[in-house]
């Protein structure tokens, strides 16, 4: 591509590049839109042909079909019209020529050789354009027209194309000319500019010469890069310079001698401490050899070594300093001390030498020698000393040693306390720690859980605090008699808490002694065991109950047996004709007497479940709505009779024993009441136990009950007798006036139905008898339904009651069902942690019967503090509280003692949902 | 076959091309080569010829059964002339060519249902009554007759120079509601009436 020589201008070669580009441009573009306009000629000549080929083909089709060329004729003349169309001809379907249109004469032959390429429908031939089109009537191909153009219309056209294209590109390339010629000082010119600034700053030496920067373009960066190639380059220069001037200002200042020769030994530059060391004039040295420094007789061995130096690059001179004698221009020698370093340049060894007169030194050393062994006498003195301060050293590191050992010992011993201490704060056990008085010394976080006391208030005090008047003393001094010989005792005792409540608790107390046998101190561990007691009564108060009933049971029926015989003679003997008139009265008697201990027996086997039942799915609702008509007559109308009649559901049963349960709880609640009159309250309802409650009583399992509760608000029950009220024949009415059989009955039945009976009972207040009756499954839907969670929720609860049984089962129920629960066992204590913060409950759930504050006065003073947040009171029976009295403490719901956890949970959605509504 | 006369071989590469007629074109080879006559055999496979082309170059309105029938009225001379092509469907338009021989002219003859009638020469006597019965309906109505475009007919097969030609009545044609091929005209010898 070396169109031009090198050595032509860049403008120059910039337009032969632009002006080739453009022409080859144009000329492209100029021939491609030749080709294409050729081509697109074609097409429509082609187009207009095959059309013509129609139209006359078409008019030939009866003279072919009929075999007519004579009638061809006449339509083939029609190309006449066109003078382009140099033959055309018609063939039938053999090939065999049937007509022609042949004006020149010479084209016929032309048209039977192109037949024979029947698959070229269109195509050139000796530079004519010629088609062949089949002729077709409907589907059947009846013979093959031939046409044949010169094209001589293409070629007028695309003459007068080529003329005017070729105007076009010569303007095209004619402006690109003119256009390069304007525009190329655009590039070329600030390139130029800086050619010449660079031949400019070669010449003249100049490196501040910058060169112009016009455009931002690759021009522009190049320009930029030049000027910042001279910047550096300037700064260099001046670099050099400046170190240049530095280490000349260092040089000539020095005090040494400093001297630059090459390999020759000649001398390059020395400075003026040179000069003045060895006596010559300035400028005087410059160009000698050293040999002029040194004595003659060194003279050759600083050849030899200077050639070996440089043969083998190895010197004892180079890199070391060396004292040696230097000569003076007047030839006196003088002590020296030098340093010699080398360096290689391109071409040559360089040497250096650093030299300074060591004249006056070795003056001073002589003094300073003297001074030495003055020093050294006294450095052996002090020798001694340091030794024995060793010794001292040693001794305390010792020490130091055997301390370090002692404070580890101490810090895990630290922390085996520690871990001690953790486990048992932690215990679920209460865990006390006193003095030979007895006094408390320590008590664990569980001590407050049990007794209700803080650490602060037993600390310091006796156990007496806890001493609960119902605990004999036999216990007490059987554990001071124990604990005095040394030995451990263990035991349950009762203890009363804070609040006074009493609770039992298994307890340990083992004596600590010293070495010498002293009791020093006291540990007792002690466990909340009221609720385990508490079972254990119960299970045994089931078991006894149903011993009594067997063994009644077993005595009834034998005793049945005996009335049988009794009641057949006596009628055997009440009948018979020959007995006296009074005897027969006194038989009548005896026949009456057996009848009702025949209905004794009756009622022993039913409550021993030995008699004949029969059991028949039954509604209960209308069982018990019957029962409570027939009561309604026979109650005094002093007693107020309430129902609450809700539970739809069958349960197996008997329904005349049913009917039983109903009028004997309710006969007796009315007898309760005889007196001053009173409430009696029926309901009933459905009640689900779950698998926690089921496993509180002992009586039932998990599953759907119904609950009939019967409540009276007469004399109450003594807790004394509580026990035995279910026993047969226990009666607290006077003779003749009960059986004592009805309550034995009720709960013989009760069990054969699988159910559970309870009572709550506060004395002077009133009953609650709570019969409990499994209910039929109607279906697998049922029972799922049952055991489908109860409504839960998340918010803020005080509980409060003064029972801690009730305290614990409503903190438990709550919890599990996800509220945060706050209990007390006291109402004032209640009320006081809620006044410091009243908004940090959302619901305060509280026993009605309560010392020192009833759950109605905290209603209504919790009320006061916050008003309008919710209050269900618990009742264990129909305490009198009117709707409006109920209003103003702010009580929206009521529980019916004893607790049941689906009631509760209903209870507290439903509350705490209408206050959010 | 030296003797053939050029006309026969014309008929004979006509024949060829007209596919369907192989049979009747190794017929016309067979014949001897004798002067065209009224009775020439091949004149009238000529004449079958025509008239099977005749239907390429016709639009009859559609034909609700899918066939089209020629009716021959008078003598059959065509002998074995559609005997290739009868029964088959046609190469243009793929309908069933059915040949009715009708036999000769009897009063109350319908003639509805052919597409094409042919009358015979022996029928000249009742030419005029067969036109007249379909006159106006899309029967394409073919004869050998002279005068019988006059009379009405459509197209008369002529004689000219040894060659089989035709004649036409164009008013006949028109009031028939057929439509035809421009140089079906073009192409005849005659036609009716005159131009003016």
């Amino acid at each position: 591509m070396n169109l031009l020589p090198s050595t032509a201008s860049l403008t120059k070669k910039m337009n032969l590049v632009v002006m080739a580009v453009s022409t080859i441009a144009v000329l492209t573009a100029g021939s491609a839109s030749m080709y294409l306009s050729n081509r697109n000629y074609r097409a429509h000549l082609i187009n207009d042909l095959q059309g013509l080929a129609q139209v006359v083909g078409r008019n030939c089709q009866v003279a072919l079909k009929f075999n007519l060329p004579g009638e061809a004729e006449k339509p083939l003349a029609a190309f006449d019209v066109r003078p382009s169309v140099l033959f055309a001809a018609i063939f039938d379907p053999e090939g065999q020529l049937f007509a022609v249109y042949d004006p020149s004469g010479r084209y016929a032959a032309d048209a039977v050789q192109l037949l024979k390429a029947p698959e070229a429908h269109q195509g050139m031939h000796e530079g004519h354009l010629h088609i062949i089109t089949p002729i077709m009537i409907s589907r059947e191909k009846i013979g093959t027209m031939v046409i044949g153009d010169d094209m001589s219309s293409i070629k007028t056209a695309m003459k007068k194309d080529g003329i005017i294209l070729l105007c076009v590109m010569l303007i095209a390339i004619g402006i690109a000319y003119f256009l390069t010629n304007r525009l190329q000082g655009l590039i070329v010119g600030p390139v130029l500019d800086l050619a010449r600034t660079a031949d400019r700053i070669s010449r003249e030496k100049d490196y501040s010469i910058r060169a112009e920067n016009q455009s931002s373009d690759e021009t522009g960066m190049l320009i930029g890069a030049f000027n910042a190639m001279l910047d550096s380059l300037q700064e260099k220069d001046f670099v050099l310079r400046e170190r240049e001037e530095r280490f000349r200002a260092i040089s000539e200042n020095a005090m040494d001698a400093i001297t630059i020769a090459d390999s020759t030994r000649k001398i390059l530059y020395c400075n003026r401490a040179t000069e003045q060391m060895f006596g010559y004039g300035p400028g005087e040295l410059i160009g000698q050899t050293t040999d002029v420094f040194i004595p003659e007789i060194f003279c050759e061995r600083q050849v030899i070594n200077t050639k070996r130096y440089i043969e083998t690059g190895v010197s004892d001179v180079i890199g070391t300093t060396i004292v040696s004698i230097a000569v003076k221009k007047d030839g006196t020698e003088f002590p020296i001390e030098f340093s010699l370093s080398s360096w290689q340049s391109e071409d040559d060894f360089y040497f250096a030498a650093f030299t300074r007169d060591i004249t006056e030194r070795r003056r001073s050393e002589e003094n300073l020698r003297s001074a030495y062994a003055t020093v050294r006498a006294r450095e052996q003195e002090l020798e001694a000393t340091n030794e024995q301060l060793m010794a001292q050293e040693k001794q305390l590191r010792n020490t130091n040693r055997e301390l370090s050992i002692a404070n580890r010992e101490l810090v895990e011993s630290r922390e085996k306390l520690l871990r001690l201490a953790t486990a048992i704060e932690q215990a679920e056990e209460g865990i006390s720690l006193s003095d030979e008085q007895g006094r408390y010394t320590y008590v664990n976080p569980v001590y407050k859980r049990i007794t209700g006391f803080d650490p602060e208030e037993l600390i310091g005090n006796t156990p007496t605090i806890l001493r609960n008047p119902a605990q004999g003393e036999e216990s007490l001094h059987e554990m001071v008699a124990t604990t005095s010989r040394g030995e451990t005792w263990r035991g349950n005792i009762k203890i009363k808490k804070k609040d006074g409540v009493s609770i039992d608790i298994d307890m340990s107390l083992s004596p600590i002694r010293n070495a010498s046998g002293e009791t020093t101190s006291f540990v007792s561990i002690i466990r909340d065991v009221s609720r385990q007691l508490q079972m254990e009564l119960q299970l045994q108060q089931t078991q006894k109950m149903e011993a009594i009933g067997t063994l009644a049971g077993g005595i009834a029926h034998d005793f049945n047996n005996i009335l049988s015989a009794i009641i057949g003679f006596t009628e055997i003997a009440y009948y018979s004709d020959n007995a006296p008139e009074n005897i027969r009265d006194y038989l009548g008697n005896v026949l009456k007497a057996s009848d009702r201990a025949k209905d004794l027996v009756q009622q022993i086997l039913a409550f021993s479940r030995m008699g004949n039942q029969e059991k028949k799915p039954v509604a209960i609702k209308p069982l018990v709505k019957e029962g409570l008509k027939l009561l309604r007559a026979s109650i005094p109308t002093t007693i107020e009779i309430r129902s609450s009649i809700e539970s739809d559901v069958a349960v197996m049963a008997d329904p005349t024993q049913i009917h039983q349960i109903l009028m004997n709880l309710c006969t007796n609640a009315a007898h309760a009441m005889e007196e001053q009159g009173g409430i009696l309250d029926i309901t009933l309802k459905n009640s689900s136990l779950d698998a926690e409650a089921a496993a509180k009583a002992p009586d039932l399992q998990q599953g759907q009950y119904v609950r009939l509760t019967v409540g009276d608000t007469g004399t109450g029950i003594d807790p004394a007798i509580k026990s035995k009220i279910f026993e047969p024949f226990f009666t607290t009415k006077e003779q003749g006036k009960g059986t004592g059989m009805g309550l034995s009955v009720v709960h013989g039945i009760v069990k054969s139905h699988g159910g559970a009976i309870n009572v709550y009972s506060e004395s002077g207040k009133g009953s609650t008898f709570s019969v409990y009756l499994p209910v039929i499954a109607k279906g697998a839907d049922e029972q799922k339904t049952g055991s489908a969670p109860m409504p839960g929720g998340t918010e803020r609860i005080l509980f409060v009651d003064d029972e801690d049984m009730v305290v614990e089962i409503g903190r438990s129920y709550l919890e599990s069902l996800g509220y945060t629960v706050v209990t007390f066992g006291d109402s004032i204590e209640a009320l006081k942690a809620f006044a410091e913060n009243p908004g940090g409950y959302d619901l305060v759930i509280t026993d009605y019967t309560m010392p020192r504050m009833t759950g109605y006065d905290l209603a209504c003073e919790v009320l006061r503090l916050r008003p309008g947040l919710p209050v269900i009171l618990c009742t264990g029976f129909s305490e009198t509280i009117s709707a409006g009295m109920a209003k103003k403490a702010g009580i929206r719901e009521f529980l019916l003692k004893p607790l049941n956890k689906s009631d509760l949970a209903q209870a507290v959605r439903k509350t705490l949902d209408s206050v959010e509504a | 076959m030296i003797d053939e006369p050029i006309r026969s071989h014309h008929m004979r590469r006509k024949a060829l091309r007209c596919g369907a007629l192989a049979g009747l074109c190794l017929l016309a080879m067979s014949a001897p080569g004798r002067p065209a006559s009224a009775l020439d055999v091949s004149e009238y496979q000529a004449k079958a010829v025509y008239l099977y082309n005749f239907i390429s170059f016709f639009k009859w309105p559609a034909v609700p059964d899918n066939s089209f029938v020629i009716g021959i009225v008078g003598d059959d001379q065509f002998g074995p002339g559609f005997q290739e092509v009868e029964n088959k469907p046609l190469k243009s338009t793929g309908m069933k060519l059915l040949i009715r021989r009708l036999g000769p002219y009897r009063p109350g003859m319908d003639l509805k249902d052919c597409h094409l009638v042919f009358i015979d020469s022996s029928e000249q006597r009742h030419a005029r009554k067969i036109v007249d019965s379909v006159s106006g309906l899309p029967v394409l109505t073919v004869s050998e007759i002279d005068g019988f475009i006059e009379g009405g007919g459509m197209i008369n097969l002529i004689m000219v120079q040894d060659k089989l030609r035709w004649e036409i009545n164009r008013d006949a044609l028109d009031r028939s509601g057929l439509k035809y091929h421009s140089m079906i005209l073009q192409s005849a010898v005659r036609i009716l009436p005159q131009a003016q």
